[in-house]
């Protein structure tokens, strides 16, 4: 039965052509403002992330691995790799002044795995001196230390056969797997030193190591620095780099630099192309309705005549403006969230960005602005139709073409 | 021709699970397929799951085929439901059913697995919704 109450919900489908295109046009405000600020919570928290698991100030390496290890892109772009220098390095350093904690690594490679073409960057730090690893361990495993051919995994090494991962023929077992970090810290697998020297041993025996044989226990990686209260990161960098010959010293700050220009880049793109479409749409959604109001004049004028007062017809164009907005809104925000949640990976990767998808809670939120937003699209494009239909005059409106 | 706009009017949810599985075919076999050849030519893992995807694909979009062009109500609410198993398959079989690629990060996982997530829930659930239109629909002459 017809009634005032479903006489909006009988327009949209009675002017379904028009129905469509105001629903169109909100999608893509919701598209555009949803995903983009879900886009861009994904990369501020993949930067989050990155900053805190790095854990220490100043990273030194061997100058020669400068072919294999960039500190700029290796957060976010780096092949599996390992480099070497001699392990008396780690006391040279650990006595200039301000280094604070001091911990070595030992990196190692994996070979092309059997099903696929993938390799995998093994870390293996010290259990005695190590701060940048297992603060992690300790969140993801509780049961004890970590034991030999332990380890543990990034979010993004696939864990099949039964918790097992084999190197060189070696079985290790995973005990534990890390929360994501959008970076490449994700392929990594993590064990300590006796479990990557015994890999180590492994590919000689297999005559898979580029290096041919070296003393794995005369040989570190890697050497973590945590600068020590009140010293500058800036200038204990400077020292080390100054009194120690063929390493090369990055800090946390150089590491994450790359990532953070890339965020701010983002950031702006994004804001421009919400405020775009935003305005794109919000005009277009006026502009249909407005033209419709025009052709809808003797519908109105009918209603007024049957004794519809300014607040039914009112009550009328909003139920119908909100209804079309939040519908809009709604498929938009589906649409955003399946495609940014579903292909983070691509996205992540096709930008160069570390992304990881903030929790449900923000999601909520941003979702939530968003059908504030089509609220605010219909309250714009309600104001306007009442003001016009308020003007109308019923007798001379129904009086025209007669 | 107006009988023929009157059944593909009526059966337009067949002809919406066609194009999606049309869709889902196609698409898994080129711009979201698997992870290409290893360098010495030899195929990848995950490749085994995009073939047996193409084939649940293909089965999906014989099955549609056919519940648009069959009459009686019961075959085609069994070739919906057909579908909608052949889709659940198809969700399950990448990681699930059958193992891939060793990092989330390789094309399998990245493209391959989310295009086959998202096409073949929409299968199922547009199939389901065909399963209950045919089953609430009143019988029209000559339907079973």
């Amino acid at each position: 039965m017809l009634s005032i109450n479903n006489l909006p919900f009988r327009n949209l489908k009675g002017y379904a052509e028009r129905t469509i295109a105001l629903v169109v046009f909100s999608m893509l405000m919701a598209i555009a403002l949803f995903g983009g600020t879900l886009l861009v919570s994904s990369v501020r928290e993949g930067l989050k992330k990155v900053e805190s698991r790095l854990g220490a100030d100043i990273m030194v390496t061997p100058a020669d691995a400068s072919n294999s290890f960039d500190a700029q892109t290796v957060l976010i772009q780096a092949e599996p790799g390992y480099f070497y220098m001699d392990s008396s390095k780690v006391d040279e350093i650990a006595g200039i002044e301000g280094v604070g904690k001091i911990s070595a690594q030992i990196f190692m490679a994996s070979a092309k795995a059997g099903c696929c073409s993938a390799r995998l960057q093994m870390i293996g730090f010290d259990p005695e001196t190590d701060f940048t690893i297992q603060p992690w361990i300790k969140e993801t495993y509780t049961n004890g230390e970590m034991g030999l051919m332990d380890v543990i995994v990034g979010s993004n090494v696939t864990i099949n056969d039964g918790n097992i991962i084999r190197f060189y023929d070696v079985d290790c077992n995973i005990i534990g797997q890390f929360e994501p970090t959008g970076s490449t810290l994700d392929n990594c697998v993590y064990m300590n030193y006796d479990t990557v020297k015994a890999l180590i041993e492994a590919s000689f025996m297999k005559n898979l190591n580029v290096y041919g044989e070296y003393d794995p226990n005369e040989v570190v990686s890697a050497i973590m620095i945590k600068v020590a209260d009140g010293a500058d990161i800036e200038t204990v960098a400077a020292a080390i780099r100054d009194k120690i010959d063929g390493v090369s010293v990055a800090t946390s700050a150089n590491m994450v630099s790359q990532i953070g220009e890339s965020v701010g880049r983002t950031e702006t793109i994004v804001y421009v192309f919400i405020a775009v479409f935003w305005l794109i749409g919000i005009l277009m959604i006026i502009l249909i309705s407005v033209l419709l109001l025009n052709e809808r004049k003797k519908e109105f004028a009918s209603l007024a005549v049957m004794g519809a007062d300014k607040g039914i017809l009112s009550r009328i164009v909003v139920t119908e403006a909100v209804s079309v907005n939040c519908i809009g809104s709604i498929v938009g925000i589906i649409i955003s969230a399946v495609v940014m949640i579903m292909f983070k990976g691509i996205i992540g990767e096709s930008l160069g960005l570390s992304m990881v998808v903030p929790g449900a809670h923000v999601i909520a939120f941003l979702a939530l602005l968003a059908l504030i937003s089509a609220a605010l699209a219909a309250a714009i494009s309600s104001v306007i139709g009442i003001k016009k239909i308020s003007k109308i005059d019923a007798s001379l409106v129904l009086k025209e073409g007669e | 021709m107006k009988k023929f706009l009157d059944h593909v009017k009526n059966n337009i949810i067949s002809l919406i699970v066609t194009a999606l599985a049309l869709m889902f075919t196609v698409g898994i076999m080129t711009v979201f397929a698997a992870c290409g050849p290893k360098e010495d030519g030899t195929w990848m893992r995950c490749h085994n799951v995009q073939i047996y995807l193409g084939i649940c694909g293909v089965a999906m979009t014989v099955l549609a085929v056919a519940a648009f062009i069959s009459r009686p109500k019961l075959l085609r609410i069994a070739l919906y439901a057909l579908i909608t198993g052949g889709s659940v398959v198809a969700f399950l079989l990448p990681e699930i059913i059958m193992p891939m690629c060793m990092l989330h990060t390789m094309r399998c996982y990245a493209v391959m697995e989310p295009f086959d997530r998202v096409m073949t829930a929409l299968i199922a659930v547009v199939s389901i919704i065909g399963i209950i239109r045919t089953i609430i629909r009143k019988d029209r002459k000559g339907e079973a």
